[in-house]
């Protein structure tokens, strides 16, 4: 029998909302999810989601997050979205301003039930950091919206929201950059719930470059209206530990859903991924790409899975995972598996690789002069290119080459003409 | 005025001797062709010049005026001065030929600061000088604008590629390039033009070292002289009639000649 650690304490999630004078209907929103925290609920490390990710050295004692605000945190907003009702606040800022509209979107959703544990947590105690944003229908925000959350030094666990409604025939790119302070162990867990109303399109990047001693345990959910558009880019940078669930959910016909995750790990990080693409609706689409570039000790492993829908017609889905191993040590275990319920299907499928850089490439790049460090920076930097690229705003794609960059090195940025 | 001597080089793959004591000198100005049927060693030469940690040099060496190269990393090989154009260029994709060419021109111009510290310091080429250098060559090439904002030899057809080992060999401006079967894959046209670019790269400061199964590539860069390579050894030296001759006898004539005289 798996020992369950006393992560949540029913009593500290009421004392939380309390002391942060929330009002009775959110109070009541974080004790529901606390309840999700059951002995069930806890990985057992038997379930194919978590034969990988041991889940050690977990805090002793119910966590506690009491950080009510991130130093730093700004929620800046073009005059034109906000004239136009476009809302980007802090949750519990959120939660007093507009209750109704965040009222209808905190409910404990659903989602892979291998993470159900970590976004009861997060669900019950979320604080600094969370974020709401809410675009009415047919607004287009222009500029993306950028938040940079800087967790500070202490030991102090790191559990946020971030709530993202694009409704009918909106659009919006938002940006969550997520770092933290301090070496001192402690967990992290960042729940996205993204919601694309019917026709809308939304571009959503998280980029984690967390300090070491981090155990990130984040989960994501997209759920995908009819033609709605959603790309999403997860960029694994820093040095911590990551395990990510990614849930896309498809609810109509037509929709668009494509998954990108960049990982640049070294020293002896783990970077744990499980998606699950769920396809549904008439003639949807969605496609996962995942590349790695790992050194040291790192490793990357994927566990993703596709469910074409019995209810689905004509649907077409893919799942890539290309893992560099830039070392002797590194290793990557992509697991790709497919469920396919019915036979009308368009396409789906998934390729998986996993090896070392091509000597041939390596020579041909030095001999023109570069050392096998460079040569090895600019193929590196050549691979993830076919990512970033998938972002259309210029600022962003920079943001994730810094992001990056520590690991992967900059010489192939070197040469860039404006 | 540089020299690139070979002396007694010997190499093998995978325990399988290839080349069997090749002795040649090169000088600047002078374009040397090395001619020699399908597995005589010619790639081989050219990419144990360069150092392809595939090819094991048994014994010998390579001199660069003086200073053998064999004992240097590949990069260290290039930035000496030292360019080969491949015949299986790889590709780079992600990575733009602009991109590509403005930082291997910036990589090798890097050189260890005189302070002896080790610390490498920085000598870019201006951008204004990266532009007019790369349009002119651009220029000569008959590539346009599209071609340099490709992934480097990412989808690239044989001509494009060979014509992009011709661009960076100018851009690069090196003292003795060696051209691995750069007239291999090209139709007609496409031949005129490679051969040209090489041909333009001709100049009293650079010696070539030009490797071809034909004699065709000769009509456009005529070679000073012409070597024969059968079985991984030089057989036979000589001016550019020995290309006309191979072209019309064929390389077996040279190895019944080579065997007969042994025999």
């Amino acid at each position: 029998m798996t020992r369950v650690p006393s992560l949540l304490d029913q009593e500290l999630v009421e004392q939380h909302s309390l002391r942060r004078n929330e009002p009775e209907w959110l109070r009541d929103a974080r004790l529901a999810a606390a309840e999700g925290f059951t002995p069930d609920s806890w990985p057992t490390g038997q379930e194919e989601e978590w034969r990988r990710f041991p889940l050690k050295d977990l805090p002793e004692g119910p966590l506690a997050s009491t950080l009510d605000h991130l130093p730093g945190i700004q929620f800046k907003l073009e005059p034109e979205a906000a004239a136009q009702g476009v809302i980007f606040k802090g949750l519990l800022r959120a939660s007093l301003d507009n209750p109704e509209l965040v009222r209808s979107h905190i409910a404990p959703g659903g989602g892979m039930p291998s993470h159900g544990a970590f976004r009861a947590i997060a669900d019950a105690l979320w604080s600094a950091g969370s974020t709401f944003v809410h675009v009415p229908a047919d607004v287009a925000v222009a500029m993306p919206i950028v938040v940079d959350k800087v967790w500070p030094a202490g030991a102090e666990a790191m559990l946020s929201r971030t709530i993202v409604v694009a409704e009918r025939g909106s659009s919006l790119t938002i940006v969550e950059d997520l770092s933290s302070e301090g070496a001192k162990p402690r967990i992290a867990i960042p729940h996205v719930d993204v919601y694309a109303g019917p026709g809308a399109r939304v571009r959503y990047v998280g980029i984690r470059r967390f300090a070491p001693g981090v155990l990130d345990l984040g989960f994501q959910r997209f759920r995908s209206a009819s033609d709605s558009d959603v790309a999403v880019h997860n960029v694994f940078a820093g040095e911590a530990s990551s395990k990510l669930g990614i849930e896309s959910d498809m609810e109509g016909n037509g929709a668009t859903v494509k998954l990108y995750g960049l990982v640049a790990a070294g020293d002896n990080q783990r970077i744990d991924v499980n998606s699950f693409q769920q396809v549904d609706g008439k003639g949807s689409q969605s496609d996962l790409l995942y590349l790695s570039a790992l050194y040291d000790h790192a490793k990357a492993v994927f566990y993703g899975k596709i469910r074409v829908e019995a209810t689905s017609s004509g649907t077409g889905s893919y799942q890539e995972c290309r893992n560099m191993l830039l070392s002797d040590h590194a290793g990557a275990d992509p697991i790709p598996v497919l469920e396919i319920l019915t036979n009308d299907v368009v396409r789906c499928g998934h390729g998986a690789t996993a090896g070392a850089l091509g000597d041939e490439d390596l020579f041909y790049a030095m001999s023109r002069g570069f050392d096998r460090d460079q040569a090895q920076q600019l193929l590196v930097h050549g691979f993830f290119r076919r990512v970033i690229n998938q972002i259309d705003d210029e600022h962003v794609r920079q943001r994730v080459l810094n992001a990056v960059r520590p690991r992967i090195g900059n010489i192939a940025e070197m040469g860039i003409l404006a | 005025m540089s020299s690139l001597e070979i002396k007694d080089l010997v190499v093998s793959v995978e325990g399988k001797t290839i080349l069997n004591g090749i002795e040649l000198g090169v000088e600047s100005g002078q374009v040397h062709a090395i001619m020699g049927p399908n597995g005589s060693g010619k790639s081989t030469l050219s990419l144990a010049i360069m150092g392809h940690p595939k090819y094991k040099v048994e014994r010998g060496k390579v001199l660069l005026d003086g200073i053998d190269l064999l004992k240097l990393p590949v990069d260290a090989r290039a930035r000496a001065g030292v360019f080969l154009a491949f015949q299986y260029p790889s590709a780079i994709p992600g990575v733009s030929v602009a991109n590509f060419l403005r930082t291997a021109i910036n990589a090798r111009r890097a050189a260890p600061s005189a302070d002896g510290t080790g610390e490498i310091k920085k000598n870019d080429m201006p951008i204004p000088q990266f532009r007019k250098l790369l349009a002119e060559k651009m220029k000569l090439l008959g590539v346009d604008d599209s071609f340099i904002t490709r992934s480097v030899n990412d989808g690239f057809s044989g001509g494009e590629k060979k014509r992009l080992e011709i661009l960076q060999m100018h851009m690069f401006q090196p003292r003795f390039a060696i051209l691995d079967e750069t007239d291999s894959g090209l139709d007609i046209d496409a031949l005129k033009v490679v051969a040209e670019g090489i041909d333009a790269m001709r100049s009293p400061d650079v010696g070539m070292l030009l490797i071809t199964h034909y004699e065709r590539i000769l009509r456009y860069v005529h070679p000073d002289f012409v070597h024969v390579l059968v079985d991984g050894r030089i057989v036979r030296t000589g001016g550019p009639e020995l290309a006309a001759e191979l072209e019309s006898k064929g390389y077996e004539f040279v190895r019944e000649a080579l065997y007969a005289g042994k025999a």
